[in-house]
């Protein structure tokens, strides 16, 4: 170091002996310079410091410094540095790291950070970390944590990025690579004194390296068009591949599989019919969500328990920086959400949502509602899995609700802590009132149903290479249903009844995850995860019927998975799942492969090869009251095998600054589908008569460009998909579509940014799902003056309703004033109000002549939304 | 979905026939109808100027086409008596579509006995009038199923309503299916209203019976009858016996 160049900084005020024990410092450093960190803590604080010019230049530094000694708060600043302190005589000296002694291995090191938010300090899941020398990427974990392992080496350049922040560029140098290195990321638009998106910075969707691996930003699908809600289901309806013409959230049809064959998991524990409002928007408030990630096929050996694909969802951790509130408002709901720290360990975050419709019923209440109502008098609707037909007349007293909370606590820098807790709630009631000749009724129909779920969770990254987590989650699903009926014959007293079901699913999940840095380019993952499924359906009629099906499985998988770099251009993820359930009293062995190989840093090519098991599926049956309900149920041993599949998936992808273009082609086979025998009169299920298996495929191609840069943000998506299914008990045992088998979608989505305002529109088209429906009918007349009803019946879903198209629309205006930020919304759904069925089916009507009855089928069917405008307001402050 | 509803692989014939031979009693009527396609699936329509012919191996009856446009058939002549223990041929021609069904008569009267002619309506039912709150029914079987009608016979008077005493809608199992027996209990419960009824002991065949066969345990059942060849619906025999039944109200 060169005497000439040290400058001594000396405050002009007199320097106080006890400044350094007792002064704190509160400070928030965005990139900023490191020389101009000095200048202002010297200014503020009246420091002393003395460094090489040449030695700091060039280091910018992001920080925020919370009521931290001096020394704490400079070893926070120069710790993504190689720099160190050295106070003497009241000067505060910065001179460089001796060289690091960490050597990991030979000619090589291991790096490892954190990645945060700079605003809130709360750790960033799945970030991507990118060498800018070798091209090479690793993914940060679910709490934010990444290591990388580099050659010997005086510095490393770093490219970071995360859906919805700042792409950041960083530069680590020998001596800081032993050190956790806290990198902060910016939210889009946060960065500047008004809310000003940056063109191309606005990304709602991305598009992951892997295979069939989506992830989504929450806040940035407040900019899409929304149905009332701003809702996460909807919008990862815009991804290839998974369909968006069914208009319901209560589960996702990935690549023509049935919702119930694709995992939702939220903070650690499952969800069960997560939706509100008969299927129209999902249960999980997105203001709470952090993270989105979605899996649809051919994924790691880490998860299971579904035959298709799965999502995971991470709730925020809470601000730990300051108090933060959020409050809004929609044409259905209001929510608050409120995130503050307790201490400098601990955050909390609280979500509650609500909506008014049972107290003021707006003009988007009523569109969805007629949406989900037939074109004839009664409609069959689903409450939470139970189908119920209600007067068109009736308008019922109905609301929904959901809360989220969550506690972490951050003892260090190596553990996190964190309970989550969630609560969805939607209570429906309608009372239906007949005056007929013969007697006349008075009912009542209440049910209620949600999920309710917890967990708790530690994770530990205990040194460079390895990382662990530990949960347990707790899960349940309840639907309670009773109807209360009078029905007063003339002249008579009245004769009451009474129904009553229940229909439960209580979920236990034990997972341990581990993670190990093997090598630079093999990293090693294992675990156990433990579920229990305990099923309880209960149903009373008038307490002279009952039926009950009952039971309790437990499933038990391990896994091992690995990531290796054969070479610079290939990326090889082997893995295998091993899975025992006791009721079906049989272990399963499930192999999982994937690969890319980078043909170039733009044109990749990858594949995947995946067995999957599920143990625990979905059904629904007559209850003998012409409605219908869904329940879960365990496979055994018996005739109820359990669903597996078997995935094969290829493609290719292109990606530079500007575009992302991706193809993927798939082939699913399913082995174990189950189907219920309808009109089933046993008082006890049986899963052994009451059910017949059969085998399924579906194959497509899924196509996606993502044009990511300049003012106009957009992808577009088209999915090419045939699913069929075989069952040797159904359509005479002839292969047919299934139900959610669509050969064409086609979807553009567009956000336009300009300033503070964000224009967006969604074009959807998909070609007619199938329907079985009635060819022919005829009744006859039976002696004793009744009449008989048969119908002939085409192929199974054999007929296709008719196609699907809609353009929603919608504008966002963002504003910050001093103390507070906000987003007011305006949607429009389907613009130029495009006539599409959501479902179909037959049924017998009398016209009444005066020589003869005629009888015609009636089509029923189900419209979806006509133009439906919806607006919003957000404020968060 | 509608409750006794059966469903069936779409049908290679377009006809439907309906006709019930009544052991002892003249030929009554037959019905004919046809499918026809459409947007929405029209039920069916009757057909009229059909060629429609029943024969034994002694005579033969050519049905007439009643005027009107009803798809409905009658024999013109009075000399159409079924005969138990018969077997009838149905050919009916029309367009390019042929039918030819067959129908067997019951041979015999099961010769039903009602132990009990009277059922008293009471509010109360005690160990004094519990014989009189329900009259059993017994015959001979003389085929695999029978069917009960009840029949009320004072359609002429205002029907008067026994609902006010007796809270229910039931209808029992013999009232509404064929089923394999040779008695029955009939209740105060089983009547809409006082007075005298008809009940009918109704021999009947396997033919029938599937009529009434509900789809468990498959969802696609059959309904191809097997005595009709080329069309759909029910031709069949049928004998009948006749009792009758008081069901009064309780004297104070």
């Amino acid at each position: 170091m060169k005497k000439a160049s040290l400058i001594l900084f000396f405050c002009l005020s007199a320097s106080c002996p006890g400044l350094f024990s007792q002064s704190t410092i509160n400070a928030n450093f965005q990139n900023e310079l490191l020389v101009s960190v000095f200048e202002r803590l010297s200014e503020n604080y009246h420091l002393k410091f003395a460094y090489d010019n040449q030695l700091i230049q060039n280091i910018r530094i992001t920080s925020i410094i919370k009521d931290l000694s001096i020394e704490k708060a400079l070893h926070e600043i120069l710790s993504g540095t190689d720099l160190i302190f050295e106070i003497t005589g009241g000067v505060i000296i910065i001179k460089p790291r001796e060289k690091s002694k960490m050597v990991f291995q030979e000619n090589s090191f291991i790096i490892r950070g954190i990645i945060k938010d700079s605003l809130t300090l709360e750790s960033l899941p799945y970030a991507t970390i990118i060498d800018k020398q070798t091209g090479q990427f690793v993914v940060s974990n679910a709490d934010g944590y990444f290591s990388y392992k580099i050659p010997n080496t005086d510095s490393v350049s770093l490219h970071i990025s995360y859906l919805g922040y700042q792409n950041l560029n960083i530069t680590l140098r020998n001596g800081q690579f032993n050190s956790l290195n806290k990198v902060y990321l910016t939210p889009v638009g946060m960065q500047f004194k008004e809310v000003i998106v940056k063109s191309g910075q606005n990304k709602p969707i991305q598009k992951e390296s892997g295979v069939s691996h989506f992830s989504i930003d929450p806040i940035g699908t407040i900019s899409l068009p929304q149905i009332g809600e701003n809702d996460l289901f909807r919008s990862m309806q815009l991804l290839p591949g998974i369909s968006a013409t069914g208009e319901n959230s209560a589960g996702l049809s990935i690549r023509g599989s049935a919702p119930e064959q694709n995992l939702i998991v939220f903070d650690g524990f499952n969800l069960y019919h997560a939706d509100h409002f008969f299927g129209e928007f999902s249960a999980l408030n997105p203001e709470i969500i952090k993270n989105v990630q979605i899996y649809k096929s051919g994924y790691e050996a880490r998860y299971g328990g579904r035959a298709t694909g799965m999502v995971l969802l991470t709730s925020k951790t809470g601000n730990l920086n300051k108090p933060s509130f959020n409050v809004g408002l929609n044409m259905l709901s209001s929510h608050i959400m409120a995130e503050f720290p307790i201490g400098k360990k601990i955050s909390f975050i609280m979500s509650a949502r609500r909506s008014y419709t049972d107290i003021l019923k707006s003009n988007v209440y009523k569109s969805i509602f007629q949406s989900i109502r037939s074109n004839t008098d009664e409609t069959i609707i689903n409450l939470g899995g139970v189908y119920e037909s209600i007067n068109n007349s009736s308008i019922p007293d109905f609301y929904y609700a959901d809360l989220n909370t969550k506690l972490s606590y951050f003892p260090n820098d190596k553990n996190i802590v964190t309970f989550s807790f969630y609560k969805g709630l939607d209570n429906f009631k309608i009372a239906n009132e007949h005056i007929g000749n013969i007697y006349s009724s008075n009912t009542i129909n209440k049910t209620n149903w949600g999920n309710t779920g917890a967990s708790i969770r530690w994770a530990k990254q205990w040194n460079a290479k390895f990382y662990n987590n530990i949960s347990l989650g707790i899960s349940e699903f309840l639907n309670t249903y009773q109807n209360n009926g009078s029905y007063t014959l003339i002249s008579a007293n009245p004769y009451k009844t009474t129904d009553n079901e229940t229909n439960k699913i209580d979920d236990i999940t034990f997972n341990v995850h581990n993670e190990f840095k093997v090598s630079t380019n093999n990293k090693i993952e294992f675990g156990i995860q433990s579920t229990n499924h305990k099923i309880d359906y209960q149903q009373t009629l008038d307490s002279t019927q009952s039926r009950t099906m009952q039971s309790n499985g437990n499933e038990i998988s391990v896994y091992l998975q690995t990531a290796f770099n054969p070479s610079q251009h290939l990326t090889i993820n082997p893995g295998i799942r091993l899975t025992y359930s006791n009721i079906a009293q049989k272990s399963f062995i499930e192999p999982r492969l994937s690969a890319t190989y980078f043909v170039t840093d733009e044109i990749s090519f990858k594949g995947a090869v995946s067995k999957h098991t599920q143990v625990i599926n979905k059904s629904s049956f007559d209850n003998s009251n012409g409605a219908y309900r869904d329940f879960w149920y365990n496979a055994n041993a018996g005739s109820l095998p359990a669903l597996t599949s078997t995935h094969y998936v290829m493609g290719g992808s292109f990606s530079n600054t500007f575009f992302d273009i991706d193809i993927e082609g798939y082939y699913l086979d399913f082995k174990g589908l189950s189907e219920i025998k309808q009109n089933s009169e046993q008082d006890i299920l049986s899963i052994n008569k009451d059910f017949f298996a059969g085998n399924g495929f579906s194959k497509g191609i899924d196509v996606f460009l993502y044009k990511k840069t300049g003012m106009l943000n957009a992808w577009a998506c088209y999915s090419y998909c045939i699913a069929n299914n075989t069952f040797a008990g159904l359509n005479n045992g002839v292969t047919f579509p299934a139900d959610n088998d669509q050969r064409h979608e086609f979807k553009l989505s567009t956000i336009f940014n300009y300033k503070t305002w964000a224009f967006s529109a969604v074009w959807i088209y998909g070609s007619g799902k199938p329907y079985t429906g009635i060819d022919y009918g005829f009744s006859l007349d039976i002696p004793n003056g009744t009449q008989r009803f048969f119908m002939f019946e085409p192929a199974q879903n054999s007929l296709r309703l008719p196609d699907y198209q809609r353009l929603d629309v919608s504008c966002t205006y963002s504003l910050k004033g001093y103390w507070c930020a906000a987003k007011i919304g305006l949607s429009i759904i389907n613009l130029y109000g495009h006539s599409n069925m959501k479902s179909l089916y037959d049924h017998l009507i009398k016209l009444n002549d005066k020589n003869q009855s005629t009888y015609i089928i009636e089509r029923v069917n189900t419209n979806s939304l006509g133009f439906t405008p919806n607006c919003f307001i957000n404020f968060t402050f | 979905m509608m409750s006794g509803c059966k469903k069936e692989a779409s049908p290679g014939s377009k006809l439907i026939i309906q006709s019930y031979l009544y052991a002892n009693k003249r030929f009554d009527t037959l019905r004919i109808a046809e499918f026809v396609a459409g947007d929405i699936p029209f039920f069916s329509r009757p057909v009229i100027h059909a060629d429609v012919v029943i024969e034994t191996p002694e005579n033969s009856f050519r049905l007439t086409d009643l005027q009107g446009h009803s798809g409905i058939y009658y024999y013109s002549g009075s000399d159409f008596i079924i005969k138990p223990g018969t077997s009838y041929t149905l050919t009916v021609k029309y367009n390019n579509y042929v039918i030819i069904a067959q129908a067997s008569i019951p041979a015999k009267s099961s010769e039903p006995i009602l132990l009990n002619d009277t059922i008293i309506v009471t509010n109360t039912v005690t160990s004094k009038n519990i014989d009189q709150s329900f009259a059993t029914l017994k015959w001979n079987q003389v085929t695999d199923y029978s069917f009960i009608i009840s029949d009320y016979e004072e359609k002429d008077t205002l029907p008067i309503d026994i609902y006010s005493s007796i809270n229910s809608s039931y209808v029992p199992y013999y009232f509404q299916r064929p089923f394999n027996g040779n008695s029955v209990t009939m209740q105060m419960y089983d009547f809409k209203y006082y007075g005298s009824y008809n009940i009918l002991i109704c021999q009947v065949t396997d033919d029938f019976m599937k009529l009434f066969d509900e789809p468990t345990g498959t969802q696609v059942p059959t309904l191809i009858q097997d005595n009709i060849r080329g069309g759909y619906g029910i031709f069949t025999g049928v004998y009948c016996d006749t009792v009758k039944l008081k069901v009064l109200k309780e004297q104070p």
